[in-house]
């Protein structure tokens, strides 16, 4: 129906209505945006965007495991982000060119002498780039009257007004990556080799000088036989009653004996030959199963060493993992939602003891 | 065209009470050093003492009272002497811990704490009772009938006519000791101290056997160990079997029961430490094996008496 054909009492009251509409849609509306720059804000708040920061840069060799938006670490601390990971051209001194933005009041600690250290972050290849704090240089960013100043000559100290292009370079300690340091762990394993190889070359020397001393020992106890033969021979004589002491002198039994003996000698020396081939023979093989061995130790150690120098920051990631963790269950405790579900048997005030004596002993 | 922005505006009301009533509460007041500290140290006393290791609790209760000392927390320091001296009177240091229970009474008494100057008297009464010191339980006993007895505290009023009752048993006041007992029960029984309300129950049997109203005790003590079994209490335990053992002796019926219950107790005694009691259990063995005409055990049982009285000699010289 045209609003023309409404009664004047119909229209009023419509217009009426339509205002009230109005209205409420405005307020509405009002309170849907305050609550929207309210979100907006907070967020804004949060993530830092209303605090100043400057932009420092460095280059590197690689840019391997870093990227944009990955954080940047001062003392343990997340104080700013990469913002750009670019590789320079291909006649340029340095390959990498990596830009990183660093939040108040951090910058502060970033004096001129400070380094940029990329640092092995997981086991998945990552890095990250972690800032020192300066020592002995000058503050790279200076605050004077409500400005900001950048270091621009640090020989002279000048500083000039911080613009949107303006940087600061930091030089980059550079680790090498795992691959180069795995690398230079074999080499040194491989240098140590040939000390092994000589220690076993003199164990080898020693067996040599106790195989020919144990050889010499066989031959001497071969030129014992002779002896033996005529020590025999003598005995014989000796036995013949005819142009000797005779059988009065060494009696038939003694005569015996001493020939027992003789041969007796004769077999021990024959086993202890036989015995110190074996030992030469079993040294020999001692010797090439500890040669095995230092080589598997070796190996290990490499090992350990490449692992550790990996993770040199796993215990320290790990702790702060559990102090995170301890922050926020101690958080939800205090949370009003949640806090019933923490209350926990609490100790009561201690008291003077007394029980009641069952008479008896006394 | 309506219904979107009523939505909208529910939505974010809902979302504001959420956020404003979903902040969390500030953490709790961190206590001073000091203060934690001397509440660890009585704290970890009370554990040790709840679990009898005497000489540890000792070494930390001592801690406990220099700690409150330091503070001037005099309230406190109190109640850890207090505690010291029940610590060092398990130990068998009866001397020590009159002293200490006479500082505290003092202290509590400066700051008019009544109720802790009730609880330091009647540790002293029972310190006192087995040191033997006869007239100063009966001085003690004098000052503290003549005081208002701590009518808001019915556990106080039962410690201390449960004493009150031992005292008028020992001076042979049987009939005013069983009425004490009584009003002792009846106090324990309204606090809802079932471990006391046991242990007054176990005083009465006493009391019915030295007045030789033996089936009232072997009634009295059968209830008695079936209360302590209930609370796990191996004292009460111990006690409420040596009692029913020589009830059963006393009365001449049922004498293997009896040694069993007297075995048992003296054994129990005995992994209790508490070497008076199980003299006295032992002793009451040896006339049950004798009227059994069981003479090698009853032999053995005296050398097992002999030998627990040399042990005891040795140590107290």
């Amino acid at each position: 129906m045209p609003l023309q054909d409404l009664t004047p009492e119909l229209r009023t009251r419509l217009s009426h209505v339509e205002r009230a509409v109005g209205v409420f849609v405005v307020l509405a509306t009002l309170l849907l945006l305050t609550g929207f720059f309210y979100y907006l804000y907070h967020t804004a708040e949060a993530k830092g965007w209303f605090i100043p920061k400057v932009t420092y840069y460095t280059y590197l060799r690689t840019g391997h495991g870093l990227k944009t938006g990955d954080p940047v670490k001062l003392m343990g601390f997340d104080v700013g982000t990469i913002k750009r990971v670019e590789a320079m051209g291909p006649a340029d001194p340095y390959n990498v060119f990596v830009e990183f933005r660093i939040k108040r009041p951090y910058y502060g600690y970033l004096w001129s002498d400070s380094k940029v250290q990329v640092a092995a972050a997981d086991f998945l290849g990552g890095r990250y780039l972690e800032v020192t704090k300066g020592v002995n240089g000058r503050s790279t960013v200076k605050e004077e009257d409500g400005r900001m100043l950048l270091l621009a000559d640090a020989a002279k100290g000048l500083y000039e007004p911080i613009t949107k292009d303006s940087r600061y370079e930091l030089e980059a300690v550079e680790s090498p990556a795992v691959t180069d340091q795995l690398q230079a762990m074999v080499a040194k394993v491989e240098a140590a080799i040939p000390g092994i190889l000589g220690i076993t070359n003199r164990i080898n020397d020693v067996l040599a000088s106790a195989n020919v001393t144990i050889t010499n020992l066989n031959v001497t106890a071969l030129g014992a036989r002779p002896v033996l033969t005529n020590l025999a021979v003598i005995t014989s004589q000796l036995r013949d009653p005819h142009g000797s002491l005779g059988e009065w002198l060494i009696p038939t039994n003694i005569n015996r004996q001493v020939q027992t003996t003789l041969a007796s000698a004769n077999t021990t020396l024959t086993s202890a030959n036989t015995t110190v081939v074996t030992a030469n023979t079993n040294l020999v093989e001692v010797a090439a199963a500890l040669k095995r061995s230092l080589e598997n130790v070796s190996q290990i150690t490499s090992n350990l060493n490449a692992q550790v120098q990996a993770n040199s920051l796993i215990l320290g990631e790990i702790s702060d993992a559990v102090i995170h963790t301890d922050e926020l269950i101690q958080g939800l405790k205090r949370n009003w939602l949640l806090k019933s579900s923490f209350t926990g048997v609490t100790n009561e005030p201690v008291k003077s003891i007394v029980v009641p004596g069952i008479g008896g002993s006394r | 065209m309506f219904s979107s922005p009523s939505v909208f505006c529910f939505l974010l009301s809902a979302f504001c009470l959420l956020y404003t009533a979903c902040s969390s509460a500030p953490p709790p007041p961190v206590l001073p050093v000091a203060v934690a500290q001397a509440n660890r140290a009585a704290e970890t006393g009370r554990k040790l003492s709840a679990t009898e290791n005497w000489s540890a609790a000792v070494r930390e209760w001592q801690n406990a009272v220099d700690r409150y000392r330091l503070l001037n927390d005099r309230a406190n320091e109190a109640i850890a002497l207090h505690n010291l001296a029940q610590a060092d009177r398990a130990l068998g240091e009866l001397d020590r811990a009159c002293p200490l229970l006479e500082q505290a009474a003092d202290l509590n008494q400066q700051l008019g704490r009544n109720e802790e100057w009730w609880r330091n008297q009647i540790a002293l009464l029972q310190v006192e009772s087995l040191a033997k010191q006869t007239a100063a339980v009966e001085a003690r006993f004098a000052k503290l009938t003549a005081s208002p007895t701590p009518d808001a505290q019915p556990q106080l009023q039962g410690l201390f006519y449960n004493e009150l009752g031992q005292w008028q048993q020992r001076q042979g006041d049987f009939v005013k000791a069983d009425e004490t007992f009584r009003r002792a029960e009846q106090a324990m029984t309204k606090t809802g101290d079932r471990s006391g309300a046991a242990v007054v129950l176990a005083n009465r049997a006493r009391l019915d056997e030295a007045q030789h109203k033996l089936p009232d005790a072997l009634e009295k003590w059968g209830q008695a160990l079936t209360r302590f079994e209930s609370l796990a209490d191996p004292p009460g335990i111990a006690a409420s079997l040596a009692g029913e053992g020589r009830v059963l002796l006393a009365a001449g019926q049922n004498l293997p029961a009896a040694e069993t219950c007297l075995r048992r107790a003296a054994e129990n005694f005995r992994l209790l430490k508490k070497n008076d009691d199980r003299a006295a259990a032992l002793r009451s063995l040896v006339e049950c094996l004798v009227a059994q005409k069981k003479t090698s055990e009853a032999n053995e049982a005296q050398r097992m008496l002999e030998e627990l009285c040399t042990t005891g000699k040795a140590k107290g010289n």
